[in-house]
């Protein structure tokens, strides 16, 4: 789901890099001459527009949704991977060039709060209730479908057959030496979380963030993080080329790695959600069929199946009694894990994230 | 552009001219591209980085883009993209040069091998440079003997500099290959028959005769390194974040145009100020010759 | 040509010492170059005095490029050796062989003006900057082309810019100097023209030149000495008079003088003269006395311009006119000798004597412009 990092910046270096303010203006031009009106072009058939992040991610929705979906309703999707920055600016000339939103809970929080999204009308929405989502994942404006969580992952073979149970261990380079690696602001939110639970703030009285006390803890390890990772895969690399011996990572991205005989695992104990979720782009074309759309892929079932095409952890605890054991154990998401970590709080970070992006670049700058 | 300046002259009279009307026929898709394309995002740009929330004017953003850590980013951006067209300069002559003696089969497979790795995927190469720079990469395995190996080759400005000019080396050889290509061989022999050494032959005419290609090679991977992040972010750390970062930051994230908007401003001064500082070197250089001479 | 009646002693001493004129200035002995199969240069030798103007001259493909690239040390031989003033040079780099090379391309340095051109291999031996001046301005005067030092080379018409290689080559006064085809991409009329300014500086200046074309015309203009090269070998290394004259092979006499070639038998000797029976004519021809034992089988070489037409029964041999071209001061005839199919006799005969189509004519020739050539097939 993360996959869009690398996409947006290929898409922003496609425009032309020298000046990327430059290029994201000539962005904007071009969404006002609105290239195709999707809806007046549909040759008699219903179609729905929706915005994903693409890659294996987009292949995997595919696969798992929209066809099937397609095949049930006769309502044909189509795919648009756009940037958030370029898609408000749509919506803002009220000419949105996609209907569905698949993205974060946190983005759609902001783009509610710029009255970009459609506020919903959960009774056409009718597997809320036979998904059982849960209510904190019921907002006005969007639905969470999904989350990946960060967690830590290590080498199975660094630390003499012990292993990390807490950010109080990956902190703790005495006990568990190696280098470390951990996410840049362009990877994800900064981790300060992590850092005061290494701290011992318990886990239920994490927000708001003490920032002061989560950046004093970080310059602890600062010597230690050789790489702060910006996209997906890279965890993933670090560890296996032996560059760190442990790193945070997305919760998805080891599975692969131990099917290729790498030695990793995670922890899931402190893992931090966050959630993705459906929304509905204000002014959409094809305001039903999005209902639709979403209301589809909110199915448990649905959401099993596209468990199955993804390492992504269902919104809905019913979609995990779909899933095999073996398949649901591999979940971050599954029931038994749950307890193990927290759900991020969007409407702090939607408030400090600038803030504390631009203090983190001043402390990893040192 | 041309066509704009010279109408005003004798607008009438030059009207009148067939051969002008033609002209200005023949410029105008150019003119309308650039307009469409380079004058509107730049007027847009620019009137976006002076804008403050409520519309009014500010030069805050100048200021927010020129204090503090984004200073800093800059300078770095700065320092990198100049590291970067030192080296690709360097590497890209002593490639570009070798090639040129190569027969044209070779040349040609060489060249390939050069400009293949600006096809690999940002994060396959970055795989490449850690099984070849990493603490278990193959460099330091083969210098495992050495004092203070394990030598720390990525995460660092080295490896961004190793990094970006790797990805610059396809501009500047290709460019000077075909510089060097057009070199008459024969002026060489020329001047050795004359009695000058290698080095001579190298430095008074070799040398200026590709010149006019090092200033272009050397300032257009400058160029291209302002601009550039991937890289630096994949194999540098934070110390070597790139402008282009915080500007796509500033967009994506924060949806927050205008800071974006006037970086993107000084990045473009920056550029045209390095295009102007080759143009003021070279024709500097002319004149002083032209006084040596007389 | 105006240029060069105006030359002061001063300017005649350019470079300080003239070259002497006497004395070896360079030697090529038995040199040798092959590429792979092919035998560019085979056994190549000429001695040439200093002061000397020595031409290469040969049909394309003799080798005349390659010997010359050997001398100057752009290619090295397989075997023999190249001394230039006494001292060997036959291994040494181009660049420590002090010679001065003119190149058919002219090869000037386009980024810099005609002045630093011609003040570069001054500038490589460290002359001082007021002599350095003073030099090239003498030099580009004696070439014409005073006021040009300030434009670059591709502001200069063909000509001018050959001028400027030749000031080049010039300058630093090399003890030889080497010129390949220089004017080969010049019109005509600018070629004669430079032709002639080169031989005259070649002689105000004293200089050692080795020059190649492939033009004969040109060569015969220029040179003291020619060495005519065919096929990798210096077929004959002589002044123009003795090479027109005295050409010790059928190719020299055909390649210089387009001689004609009769097939006859040594019929005998006197004190001054050999006799030889002309085989189609059976005519008896008298050539200056060449040492061949009676019976040999010879080619008969004379040059069109040392025939003669006269009176039927007084020539070595007969026949009818059946060309006669007037070419200016000349009458060029062709005559089909009787008793034969040979190829047409030719000759070149002064207008107002000449004859006329359809005459019936003798022809005869000095003796002492006979030359004769043992067994071989002529050109
Ligand atoms: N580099 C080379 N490789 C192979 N053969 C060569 C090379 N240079 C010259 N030759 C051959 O050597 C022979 C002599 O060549 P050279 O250039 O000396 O002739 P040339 O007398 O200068 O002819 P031209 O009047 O056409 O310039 C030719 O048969 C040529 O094909
Ligand atoms: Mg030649």
């Amino acid at each position: 789901m993360k996959d869009a990092r690398i996409d947006r910046r290929l898409f922003l270096r496609g425009i032309g890099g020298v000046a990327a303010g430059v290029a994201a203006a000539t962005a904007l031009g071009a969404c006002g001459t609105g290239t195709s009106r999707v809806s007046s072009s549909g040759g008699g058939g219903k179609t729905v527009v929706v915005r994903d992040s693409g890659g294996s991610y987009g292949a995997a929705l595919q696969k798992a949704i929209y066809t099937p979906f397609t095949q049930e309703t006769g309502i044909s999707v189509k795919v648009l991977n756009l940037d958030n920055a370029p898609l408000l600016a749509q919506i803002k000339q009220g000419r949105p060039q996609c209907d569905l939103i698949n993205d974060s809970m946190m983005s759609h929080v902001k783009y509610a709060g710029q009255d970009a999204l459609e506020k919903l009308d959960r009774d056409r929405i009718t597997s809320l209730k036979s998904a059982k989502i849960p209510d904190n994942q019921i907002t006005d404006h969007a639905i969470g479908h999904s989350f990946y969580g960060q967690c830590i992952a290590y080498r199975t073979d660094a630390f003499g057959g012990r292993k990390p149970e807490s950010w109080a261990d990956f902190w703790d380079t005495k006990a568990f030496q190696g280098g470390r690696a951990m996410c840049s602001p362009d990877g994800d939110l900064p981790e300060l979380e992590f850092a005061l639970l290494a701290d011992g703030v318990p886990m239920d009285k994490l927000y708001p963030l003490d920032v002061d006390r989560a950046f004093k803890v970080l310059t602890r390890l600062r010597s230690e993080i050789k790489k702060f990772w910006d996209s997906g895969p890279l965890p993933g690399v670090l560890l296996s080329r032996q560059e760190v011996t442990m790193s945070t990572v997305w919760d998805g991205r080891i599975a692969d790695l131990q099917k290729q005989g790498v030695p990793v695992a995670r922890q899931l104990n402190g893992i931090r959600r966050q959630f993705s979720g459906y929304a509905i782009a204000k002014g959409a074309a094809n305001v039903d069929a999005a209902y639709q759309l979403m209301d589809f892929s909110l199915r448990a079932e649905s959401q099993a199946n596209l468990a199955k095409a993804f390492p992504s952890n269902p919104s809905s605890p019913l979609a995990y009694e779909k899933l095999t054991e073996d398949e649901r154990n591999a979940l971050a998401g599954a029931p038994q894990y749950y307890d193990k970590g927290f759900d991020t709080d969007v409407d702090w970070w939607l408030q400090n994230e600038a803030a504390v992006t631009q203090r983190w670049l001043e402390w990893a700058r040192g | 552009m041309a066509a704009l300046t010279a109408a005003p002259a004798r607008p009438r009279k030059l009207l009148a001219s067939r051969k002008t009307r033609v002209g200005i026929l023949y410029a105008l898709p150019v003119v309308v591209y650039l307009l469409v394309l380079f004058v509107y995002p730049i007027i847009s740009t620019l009137f976006l980085s002076l804008k403050n929330a409520d519309g009014s004017l500010t030069l805050h953003w100048y200021v927010d883009a020129l204090t503090g850590v984004n200073l800093s980013v800059l300078i770095t951006t700065l320092r990198i993209s100049a590291e970067t067209a030192l080296l690709s300069l360097v590497f890209g002559f002593i490639l570009a040069n070798a090639i040129s003696r190569l027969r044209p089969l070779w040349a040609g497979l060489a060249m390939l091998i050069v400009v293949v790795p600006h096809f690999i995927s940002a994060l396959v190469r970055t795989y490449g440079w850690i099984i070849l720079l990493g603490d278990k990469g193959l460099v330091n395995e083969t210098l495992a003997w050495a004092p203070g190996a394990p030598y720390q080759l990525l995460y660092n400005e080295l490896g961004v500099v190793i990094g970006t000019t790797s990805m610059m080396l396809p501009y500047t050889v290709l460019l000077l290959y075909g510089v060097m290509r057009g070199v008459d061989r024969g002026l060489l022999a020329a001047a050795a028959s004359m009695g000058a050494g290698r080095v001579t032959i190298f430095r008074r005419v070799y040398l200026p005769l590709v010149a006019p290609g090092l200033a272009s090679a050397g300032l257009l991977s400058f160029i291209l390194s302002l601009g550039y992040y991937i890289t630096p972010a994949l194999m540098g750390g934070p110390n070597q974040t790139m402008i282009a970062t915080l500007i796509n930051q500033q967009v994506t994230k924060e949806n927050q145009w205008n800071g974006a908007a006037a970086q993107g401003v000084l990045l473009l001064l920056l550029t045209l100020a390095g295009l102007l500082l080759v143009k003021l070197v070279s024709s500097l250089g002319a004149s002083a010759k032209k006084r040596s001479a007389s | 040509m105006a240029e060069f009646g105006v030359i002061t002693p001063s300017v005649a001493a350019v470079g300080g010492k003239p070259a002497t004129a006497t004395g070896k200035a360079l030697s090529v002995v038995a040199l040798r170059k092959t590429y792979g199969d092919i035998v560019a240069v085979d056994e190549a030798s000429v001695e040439i005095a200093a002061g000397e103007f020595v031409t290469f001259l040969g049909s394309s493909g003799s080798g005349k490029t390659t010997t010359l690239m050997m001398i100057a040390g752009f290619c090295e031989p397989d075997s023999g050796t190249i001394t230039v003033g006494g001292r060997d040079v036959t291994r040494l780099a181009p660049q420590k062989r002090n010679l001065g090379f003119v190149f058919q391309q002219y090869l000037l340095f386009p980024h810099m003006t005609v002045h630093e051109n011609v003040a570069f291999p001054l500038t490589l031996r460290g002359v001082p900057k007021g002599e350095i001046r003073r030099r090239v301005g003498e030099t580009l005067e004696i070439a014409g082309l005073s006021g040009f030092g300030g434009r670059k080379p591709r502001e200069l018409s063909g000509g001018q810019q050959q001028r400027v290689a030749l000031c080049r080559a010039l300058v630093y006064r090399p003890p030889v100097i080497l010129m390949d085809e220089p004017l080969g991409a010049l019109d005509k009329k600018l070629r004669d023209q430079l032709q002639v300014e080169i031989k005259t500086i070649q002689q105000e200046l004293g200089l050692t030149v080795i020059y190649v074309t492939h033009d004969q015309e040109e060569a015969l203009v220029m040179s003291d000495r020619i060495a005519v090269m065919r096929n990798g070998r210096v077929e004959q290394f002589d002044t123009p008079r003795e090479l027109f004259e005295r050409p010790k092979t059928p190719f020299v006499a055909d390649f210089l003088g387009a001689a004609n070639f009769l097939p006859g038998r040594v019929e005998q000797h006197t004190d001054e003269h050999t006799l030889v029976r002309l085989d189609r004519s059976g005519g008896l021809l008298k050539a200056r006395r060449h040492d061949l034992a009676s019976g040999t089988p010879v080619e008969v070489a004379v040059q069109p311009g040392r025939l003669r037409a006269c009176a039927i029964d007084d020539g070595f041999c007969s026949g009818t006119v059946e060309t006669a071209t007037y070419v200016g001061t000349l009458v060029r005839a062709g005559v089909r000798i009787d008793g034969g199919d040979a190829p047409l006799l030719r000759l070149e005969v002064p207008a107002g004597r000449g004859p006329v189509a359809g005459e019936r004519v003798g022809i005869t020739a000095d003796p002492d412009d006979v030359n004769l050539f043992a067994g071989e097939q002529g050109g």
